[in-house]
């Protein structure tokens, strides 16, 4: 599929329209056990490390990119996120990625002369359950 | 169950800038969303349920003069929004 009408809702407001790139990378860590006479790598897995990526067009405009990423970023405790690979309901063809999660760091305005005014959002994961694939 | 109106230019929950919506918000998802203008309580819900001591409390409060001297609970209500439009134009100046 090419990804055209992907889906990211930030404590319940839609950045869809906003939204230049999305990712849910769900990275689990590796350790290397190779033991003496192994005649390959091993690694064992160490817990996962589910994180949620974003980047926007930046918009000051109430409740968008500014209002909703400082809040959250601000507020310290754990939003729901949601992203989808479309902007259709979440279905078997149309899973949602949902994971509770923080915003460590925010930087509302970056970049340089004639460029557009972007913001790279890292939503680290707050809950034990990670991120839920739906429905 | 709250009625909200989405006051931001995001969808707000699936709903559209404009649209008015009922909710059970969680506490904080909701003041959230309110202080930083993605919803508002809907005009007229606010008054919802309250008792008409609390809404002469309340227009006494906005500056209404001896709400309790109007005859009806509607009319301290109209009472406390005109109240508030004259605040609003002051601020405005």
């Amino acid at each position: 599929m090419i990804l055209k009408d992907a889906s990211i809702t930030v404590d319940g407001v839609d950045l869809s329209d906003r939204c230049l790139a999305v990712a849910v990378p769900d990275q689990v860590a590796q350790v290397e056990d190779t033991a003496m006479g192994a005649n390959a790598k091993t690694y064992d897995q160490d817990i996962s490390d589910p994180k949620i990526t974003a980047t926007f067009k930046q918009d000051y405009a109430a409740g968008s990119v500014h209002e909703t990423l400082q809040s959250v970023k601000d507020g310290e405790v754990p939003v729901t996120v949601v992203v989808k690979p479309t902007s259709a309901a979440a279905s078997a063809t149309n899973p949602s990625f949902t994971m509770q999660g923080i915003l460590p760091a925010y930087q509302a305005i970056g970049g340089s002369r004639g460029d557009l005014v972007t913001v790279d959002a890292e939503f680290q994961n707050a809950d034990d359950s990670g991120i839920v694939v739906g429905p | 169950m709250t009625r909200f109106k989405v006051s931001g230019v995001q969808r707000f929950l699936g709903h559209e800038p404009g649209e008015e919506f009922e909710a059970d918000l969680p506490e904080d998802q909701q003041a959230r969303a309110i202080a930083r203008g993605s919803i508002k309580v809907a005009s007229g819900d606010e008054f919802k349920g309250l008792t008409r001591s609390a809404l002469n409390e309340l227009a006494a409060t906005e500056g209404v003069d001896s709400p309790d001297s109007l005859p009806n609970i509607p009319s301290v209500i109209d009472a406390i929004k005109t109240a508030r439009e004259g605040t609003d134009e002051k601020e405005q100046i």
